[in-house]
């Protein structure tokens, strides 16, 4: 066969998912081993009876229920990966609390919450293209083409969880919240307009200058 | 995170100190450079993020740690001080992060009962979250220590392969002090007394001479037959001088029926090993037929086989070992690997001990219970054997072995299991696949696990009189101390003292003259809910 070293995970994968079967069919509900090999099994078999991605993946959610295995379990499975072999090649399926859900979780729309943040500022990208801004940089020095009131956002960041991020979507006016960057107040990196602390004499205005010459809207 | 958090399937609930850290890893997360990390160096090398410490001497808490050459420089909140406020836990942008977000992180295990009789049972203790390992027999041999210099040898050379320290005990059994030098020097870093290879009153107090002089720790299985001494008498052979007493509950060996006496004293550091604890239902049944067999008994065939097997199997101190330890009496667990006991379990063991605890006897602190239980088998053996001045706890100074655990998992399951800093063992899975976490995803090697990385990552333990010996190892050595001042005060969250008595007769046993028992457990959490068998 000469079979590859993902060949024999595969196999390995099949053996505990046919315990798992055989466990199951004399009434016994799944321990949480049992429970991932037998849905990452099933999603690899749905393929190779040649199912599109859709179907495989919706089938992945299908394979078990609460009912099905032991208290806790659920909890202990929160996610599945495993990357069954399609007509179009080794495609990789993520299925989220596949126990308890039956489908895939619904994606968060919307923007983040704002988390305190005092300052408020009315911002609007102009260009073409959506601009996505993250908790944690330098809002004064975001890209060049979102226009908002440069000198009052020295200094600030967004006052959103940490990892979170504000789209600009082109030509879309929005009010964001503001939060003072904190510890000792050094920027570095960013946008390439500050590069040094922020609450050094000048240095707002010697930032606001090169912002100009660059062409930040709103300096 | 809950607010609480629930240990696997257990009744056993966290509630942490303080906040999770926010550095994000990712794409668009705060762990860039100049934002969560700072843009020069001066950050730590490698760094354990976000996690929830359980840990003996720091407490439950959410806790990030700073690790630079291998050791813990930092503890407290991770960041760049530039932007961020109150950061104990320097990142720059060149510092390793291993994202703990979500997970319990406690130090890597310390077993001192180890009869390394074959070599998977290094794999079975990495992957159960042990990263120090005391021990005896490296084999398949029957020697009941390291001895001698050429296994000693042979040891330390396939040690390398592993991400584990290591001590080697050194047999102690002998009346004569010059063999136990002469093993010790040659590449130990403790002593062991068996019975199965004499434990008399000689070859105890020539051992402790030996002791004293070499400042290393005594593990000993006493003489369950009472064959020339009663527990008392081993207790005086002592001369109060501090040992470290193995299966303390008497079912892995020692005096019959009544070794358990020795629990509660100033200068007994006593440990148990795993297959009694909590005491379950098949635990007595399952005994009688571990000694036989580990001991090399022939009940069917000779004479007295079976007498001693079953003096040496009690039902009643088996139920109140957990008890006591509950109580903070017995200080240490460990495993006693393929000699009666489980490589794989000592961490699961000590949890399920709490949880049964809990269920028997109530209370409501179980952060309190919970690090009680981790001391036993982490500091409390570090301490015992002069290893702790480099492992049993996540505090500043000592190694970065540390352990990550899915609460859903722990102690079950580790996600990560890191040794000075590095990934040594932990979950990943099919090789060819666009994650690293695609189904069959097992536990096992990882970079620090593999080729030369071990060795660098781990520590040699070795006596102070056989740090220069010739040794065919690339691991950097640390010298065992602080062995012979230990009294039962210094174990970690178990420093309860009392009188500990064990009916001749009836086997019922008391502390302080209250009775001692529990019911035998039915069904374990940490375990048939998640393995596979």
């Amino acid at each position: 066969m000469r079979l590859l070293p993902g060949e024999e995970d595969r196999l390995l994968l099949f053996l505990a998912a046919e315990l798992a079967r055989k466990r199951r069919a004399r009434g016994l509900a799944l321990t949480q081993a049992e429970a991932v090999a037998l849905i990452a099994d099933e999603v690899c078999e749905a393929a190779r009876d040649g199912r599109s991605y859709e179907e495989v993946e919706a089938l992945g959610y299908r394979v078990l229920g609460e009912r099905d295995v032991l208290e806790g379990v659920a909890d202990a499975v929160p996610r599945v990966e495993v990357e069954p072999l399609f007509a179009d090649g080794h495609r990789l399926i993520v299925l989220h609390d596949p126990i308890r859900r039956d489908a895939p979780p619904p994606d968060v729309t919307g923007q983040p919450d704002w988390v305190g943040g005092d300052a408020e500022l009315d911002v609007v990208n102009e260009s073409d293209v959506a601009v996505a801004v993250t908790s944690h940089f330098h809002f004064f020095e975001v890209n060049r083409a979102l226009r908002f009131d440069r000198a009052a956002a020295w200094g600030l960041r967004l006052a959103i969880a940490p990892g979170a991020k504000v789209l600009f979507a082109p030509g879309e006016p929005r009010t964001v919240r503001l939060v003072p960057i904190a510890g000792a107040r050094v920027v570095r990196g960013h946008g390439g307009l500050v590069d040094g602390p922020l609450d050094a004499p000048g240095a707002r205005e010697a930032a606001l200058e090169l912002a100009r010459a660059r062409g930040y809207r709103g300096a | 995170m809950p607010e609480r958090v629930r240990l696997a399937d257990s009744d056993l609930w966290l509630e942490p100190e303080g906040e999770p850290d926010a550095i994000v890893p990712g794409w668009g997360g705060t762990m860039r450079d100049g934002l969560g990390v700072r843009a020069e160096r001066g950050g730590v090398e490698v760094a354990i993020t976000g996690g929830l410490l359980v840990d003996p001497v720091l407490g439950v808490r959410y806790a990030s740690l700073g690790i630079r050459d291998g050791r813990i420089v930092s503890v407290g909140r991770a960041g760049n001080p530039d932007t961020m406020d109150g950061v104990d836990v320097v990142l720059d942008t060149a510092t390793a992060v291993h994202d703990a977000s979500g997970l319990i992180v406690t130090p890597g295990g310390v077993d001192t009962h180890v009869h390394w009789l074959s070599p998977q049972v290094a794999d079975a203790a990495l992957a159960g979250g042990l990263t120090t390992l005391v021990i005896q027999d490296p084999g398949p041999v029957w020697n009941l220590g390291c001895n001698p210099p050429e296994l000693l040898q042979a040891a330390w050379a396939a040690l390398d392969a592993y991400p584990l320290n290591a001590a080697l005990l050194v047999r102690a059994s002998s009346a004569r002090p010059e063999p136990v030098l002469h093993a010790l020097r040659a590449g130990g870093a403790g002593l062991k007394i068996h019975e199965d290879v004499s434990a008399g009153a000689e070859q105890i107090r020539c051992a402790l001479d030996v002791a004293d002089a070499e400042d290393v720790q005594l593990a000993i299985h006493t003489d369950g037959l009472n064959e020339a001494l009663f527990v008392e008498d081993t207790f005086e052979a002592f001369g109060g001088r501090t040992v470290h007493a193995f299966h303390i509950e008497g079912c892995g060996g020692g005096h019959a029926p009544d070794l358990l006496a020795l629990a509660g004293r100033e200068r007994v550091l006593t440990s148990s090993t795993n297959p009694g604890l909590p005491f379950g239902a098949g635990a007595a049944a399952e005994g009688r037929a571990m000694v036989s067999a580990v001991h090399l008994l022939q009940t069917a065939r000779r004479g007295g086989d079976a007498a001693i097997r079953d003096l040496r199997v009690r039902a009643r101190t088996m139920a109140a070992e957990g008890v006591l330890h509950d109580l903070g009496v017995i200080h240490m667990m460990s495993s006693d690997s393929q000699g009666m006991g489980r490589a794989g379990e000592v961490v699961r063991r000590a949890l399920q001990n709490a949880d049964w605890m809990k269920a028997v006897r109530g209370g409501s602190d179980d952060n309190e219970r919970v690090l009680r239980h981790i001391a036993k088998v982490t500091i409390n053996p570090a301490l015992a054997h002069g290893l702790a001045g480099h492992v049993g706890a996540l505090t500043v100074g000592r190694l970065a072995d540390a352990v990550l655990w899915s609460p859903a998992l722990v102690g079950v399951r580790p996600e990560l299991v890191l040794k000075a800093g590095m990934a040594a063992w932990g979950a990943s899975g099919d090789g060819n696949a666009s994650t690293m976490l695609s189904e069959p995803v097992r536990v096992r090697p990882q970079v620090g696990g593999i080729g030369g990385a071990p060795a660098r990552l781990s520590l040699a333990f070795l006596a102070r009189s056989a740090m220069d010996a010739e040794l065919p190892t690339a691991r950097p050595r640390a010298a065992v101390e602080g062995c012979r001042d230990l009294t039962a005060a210094d174990m970690v969250l178990n420093t309860r003292r009392g009188d500990v008595r064990v009916g001749p007769l009836t086997y019922a046993v008391t502390l302080d003259g209250e009775e001692v028992a529990a019911p035998p457990v039915e069904r374990l959490a940490f375990s048939g809910r998640f393995l596979l068998g």
